[in-house]
């Protein structure tokens, strides 16, 4: 069976594609956080970029070092074609089981 | 004030127990949040997840380098232990008697670093503290087993607290302050590890 994005993933997925050009560690992880509202550590976010690498969902260049890094580069990530496919076959999994769920559709838990 | 830097001992820590390819990306967004205000406890939060985060993914992609890793480990650092707490048993026991073992914690310390260094050397770097992590799990076991002896019940405080640490503070210690010491080489990059 082929691999799908868990939960993590597509959210990651998701926020490398809302920053588009400006996709590394730091933003990711607060787009989550500002998403979730939980606080998540930024190692778990740069191993997710790299199982996501792995399977080829996002691709990575380094950017320029800058002094206010303390000379450390930036890695940057975008979403490559099959992890757009991978993020739009899992919206339309999630939507299609999303749908004539009562509970969900009233707003009560 | 506080300094605008991160501590410098964090840095060292992931530069020498931190994934290969994301360590730098990830030492300089931990720099760039410090500088925009995160807290102390927030940074080394951050590092002990990292180094936990990178040594976990470890083990679990590579899981043969892993066993040769905690065999040639195992074997360096008891091979050593045996030879030189011999030594020291063969020369000072009749001159200290019972007292002996306790001579052996720094040669148990040794023999720890030895063999974090080698699995340092000779494998990426989050294996080291893989490696430090089986020698604890080890210990917990070993003491599960001598508490199924009846010695146990009998055993003086000294020689338990004897055992207590070499199993959990010095042999882990050792280990991961031989890799540590091989990481501060000048020039040495990771990519000249024998395996990847």
């Amino acid at each position: 069976m082929a691999d799908r994005p868990g939960h993590f993933d597509l959210m990651i997925l998701l926020a490398v594609l809302r920053l588009d050009d400006n996709a590394y560690g730091v933003p990711i992880s607060t787009e989550i956080e500002n998403t979730t509202g939980r606080s998540i550590a930024l190692a778990t976010v740069y191993a997710a970029l790299e199982r996501l690498e792995s399977r080829g969902w996002v691709s990575s260049r380094v950017g320029e070092s800058t002094a206010e890094r303390g000379g450390r580069a930036k890695r940057y990530f975008r979403v490559t074609a099959k992890g757009v496919r991978e993020a739009r076959d899992a919206k339309r999994a999630l939507v299609k089981m999303w749908g004539g769920i009562r509970q969900l559709q009233e707003g009560t838990t | 004030m506080r300094s605008t830097l991160p501590p410098s001992l964090g840095m060292k820590l992931l530069a020498a127990f931190g994934p290969q390819r994301t360590t730098e990306a990830l030492c300089g967004d931990l720099i760039e949040q410090y500088q925009n205000g995160r807290s102390l406890s927030w940074f080394w939060r951050q590092v002990l997840v990292a180094l936990v985060v990178g040594a976990a993914h470890e083990a679990r992609s590579k899981r043969l380098h892993t066993i040769r890793a905690l065999l040639i480990g195992y074997v360096v650092a008891a091979g050593l232990c045996y030879v030189t707490t011999s030594l020291v048993a063969y020369f000072v026991q009749s001159a200290l008697g019972n007292k002996t073992y306790w001579l052996f914690l720094p040669f148990v310390f040794f023999s720890a670093a030895a063999s974090g260094w080698v699995v340092r050397r000779s494998h990426s770097r989050p294996m080291v503290l893989v490696y430090a992590a089986f020698c604890i799990a080890a210990g917990l076991v070993a003491f599960a087993a001598y508490a199924w002896l009846p010695a146990f019940d009998t055993m003086p405080l000294p020689v338990l607290l004897f055992f207590v640490a070499v199993d959990f503070v010095v042999g882990p210690v050792g280990v991961v302050l031989g890799g540590f010491w091989d990481s501060s080489v000048p020039g040495k990059s990771s990519t000249q590890s024998l395996v990847r």
